[in-house]
């Protein structure tokens, strides 16, 4: 068991590639992604502190990553081997059981992301997105267009023809470098297409 | 609007392709010997061109999302 300390961007496990342990987030956030041939990529979820990741192939013998892991921000990581894990579970059964409602609950994550990208066009998908991520603190978050699309499950492309549909209905302001909402409503509906 | 936003290039990325200023269609994009510059910014419509040909991603057009449905 050791601590990992780790930069903003810094490509912390690839998907497909053996696996050589589990994490814990301990400061900071990770994003889990899978990256397609053709350069595409589908970001699965954001780990933040608390949280494991890369636990089911740590457990098994001759696992691989299931998919890949970059650090969203500095952060700090415990590394443990599946060998220590597993140790630890049959020694302290409420880390099992934690460790077993964490993966519940990122199962419902993932399956709901199936629904959503399998389901909903991709116009109600960045509705939903943007109801979700609309800021209006100090310090927003900043997205590019492919940020978003490796969000939805689609390319840039299609992020832009939808940006511009739910323009066209009033729903949002495209200005400049701001996405403004000015229609909640609207996109809460759009958002079940 | 007294200012506005333009496309944060990194050139420590640019190969110096060229494909950015190629591809803007306001033209507000030029080549210089150590990469891009937007030489005309009031040519810039954010239409993020620039970003999608770059294939080393040294262009970014960033967007914050607000909400301003309450207002």
């Amino acid at each position: 068991m050791s601590v990992r300390p780790c930069e903003a961007g810094e490509l912390l496990l690839v998907g497909g590639e053996p696996c050589e342990a589990a994490f814990f987030v301990l400061e900071g956030a990770v994003r889990v992604f899978r990256d397609a041939p053709s350069g595409r990529q589908q970001i699965l979820t954001k780990i933040v502190p608390g949280q494991p990741f890369n636990l089911v192939p740590a457990l098994r013998s001759h696992g691989t990553n299931h998919a890949s892991v970059q650090a969203i921000e500095r952060s700090r990581l415990l590394r443990i081997g599946g060998a220590e894990l597993l140790g630890l579970v049959k020694r302290y059964p409420d880390l099992g059981l934690a460790l077993l409602g964490d993966l519940a609950d990122k199962l419902d994550h993932l399956t709901n992301l199936v629904e959503t990208i399998a389901l909903r066009s991709v116009r109600g998908r960045l509705a939903r997105f943007l109801l979700d991520h609309a800021e209006s603190g100090q310090v927003p978050r900043r997205w590019t267009l492919d940020d978003i699309a490796a969000q939805l499950g689609t390319v840039r492309d299609m992020v832009g023809r939808a940006l511009r549909g739910l323009s066209d209905a009033g729903l949002i302001d495209l200005n400049r470098e701001r996405i403004v909402l000015l229609d909640r409503p609207g996109l809460e509906v759009e958002s079940a297409q | 609007m007294s200012s506005y936003a333009l496309p944060a290039i990194d050139t420590s990325l640019c190969t110096l392709c060229g494909l950015c200023a190629a591809q803007c269609p306001g033209h507000a994009v030029e080549m210089t010997p150590t990469g891009p510059d937007i030489v005309r910014p009031s040519s810039c419509s954010y239409c993020a061109e620039c970003e999608a040909v770059c294939p080393s991603h040294a262009i970014r057009c960033e967007f914050t999302i607000v909400d301003l449905s309450h207002d």
